[in-house]
């Protein structure tokens, strides 16, 4: 027997059904919680690399070949050059 | 010099590349002819090594160290130039970091190594990636009635650039971008006055295959979640974007390995990561990297897309 609550619940779906409403996406719920606004400062310090982590980084690349032999040539120093294969070594590689 | 040998350049530019031996991924040091230094050592970028380097080439002759170059005007172009951002576009740089939690339950960033079992293992060292933005895609930010508390969906290809590229889990480094199920990026209007408008940028996407403990060693089993939070300011005076900041959490999961050598193992799973990333000016080299993506090999279709 349908109870008075059940009777609701079935009339509330029916009507939301109708009323267009769709059922979430497979997959489009969030596993990952809200970011207080107050942490983004915070946050983006701690993403970011920390003081040494990457010194190489902190080298002033020059990424064309023709400047980087004129300026060793200009400067008489050799050239250490850092290749990658997949992407650039400065970036995703 | 840092080089992606994919686009090695000019035809004299690729003949000095032959001659050096500069291909793969290594270090080499050369003299500007492409005389190998070092040869036969394993080059790293620490004194100890390259103090001998910098002996052996004093060492030389003036006419190796400082060789005639060729005249750049007679060189044939590159079969393939490096992508150069777009005029009036923006610059963004990402980065990519495993997380852990502190006591307070805030984001932290984790300290991983690459083959931890192994004696000699290395600390996995934060990723970065670039993200270009088309200065009609980075103006369609900013309202053209910008009132505090309005707020606007950004463009789905813009969207979709973001997540699919530097929104997911890229520590492994050369990792494929991954295609977006689903969504969102609003932004809202927090200050509007005569030096500018600051907006808040709110977001959420998902990535690649949805998360399924089972399939933790399946190929093709790569996801992830990432949540967003950011600030954007439009400089009235300047008529450009001064401020783009935005920081993500998410989750990952999936079989790490499928498509690189590299390995972090995770214990935790899903494992966590972040992302923060910043507006750069594009006027050193480092700036002007061509995002991962935008190359050939990345797998997201064309970098630019257009549409709303």
């Amino acid at each position: 027997m349908l109870t008075a609550m059940k009777l609701n619940r079935i009339t509330v779906c029916v009507v939301w059904i109708f009323a267009g409403g769709s059922f979430p996406a497979a997959g489009a719920e969030e596993r990952v919680a809200a970011i207080p606004e107050s942490d983004l400062q915070s946050l983006l310090e701690t993403l970011k690399p920390q003081p040494r982590e990457s010194p190489w980084r902190e080298i002033e690349w020059v990424t064309n070949i023709t400047e980087a032999r004129r300026r060793a040539v200009a400067e008489d120093k050799p050239l250490v050059i850092f290749t990658a294969a997949d992407g650039s070594p400065l970036g995703r590689t | 010099m840092a080089l992606d040998t994919y686009f090695r350049g000019n035809s004299q530019e690729l003949e000095f590349c032959k001659k050096a031996g500069a291909g793969g991924n290594h270090l080499a040091a050369v003299t500007a002819s492409g005389r190998r230094l070092a040869e036969k050592k394993e080059l790293k970028l620490r004194s100890a090594e390259l103090t001998p380097v910098l002996a052996e080439f004093k060492a030389l002759p003036d006419a190796e160290r400082r060789p005639p170059l060729e005249d750049p005007a007679s060189a044939a172009p590159p079969n393939r130039p490096v992508p150069q951002p777009p005029a009036g576009g923006l610059i963004i740089r990402g980065y990519c970091a495993y997380t852990t939690k502190t006591e307070n339950g805030k984001a932290a960033k984790a300290t991983q190594f690459y083959y931890k079992e192994n004696p000699d293992r290395w600390a996995a060292e934060t990723q970065s990636d670039m993200l270009w933005l088309t200065e009609e895609e980075w103006k369609s930010f900013i309202p053209a009635d910008a009132k505090p508390g309005s707020v606007s969906e950004v463009a789905a290809p813009i969207r979709e650039r973001f997540f699919s590229t530097i929104g997911i889990d890229y520590m492994e480094g050369s990792v494929n971008s991954l295609p977006v199920r689903n969504s969102t990026m609003t932004l809202t209007v927090t200050e509007s006055d005569a030096k500018g408008v600051t907006l808040r940028l709110d977001g959420y996407g998902h990535m690649g295959q949805p998360f399924a403990e089972h399939d933790r060693n399946k190929s093709n089993s790569r996801g992830c979640e990432i949540r967003l939070l950011g600030k954007i300011h439009y400089n009235a005076n300047t008529r450009r974007i001064d401020r783009f900041d935005i920081a993500g959490t998410g989750q990952a999961w999936g079989n790490k390995m499928e498509y690189v050598r590299r390995e972090v193992r995770l214990d935790e799973y899903p494992w966590t990561y972040g992302t923060a990333c910043e507006l750069v000016t594009g006027t050193s080299a480092i700036d002007r990297i061509p995002p991962y993506n935008l190359l050939h090999y990345g797998s997201a279709g064309p970098y630019f897309k257009k549409g709303k």
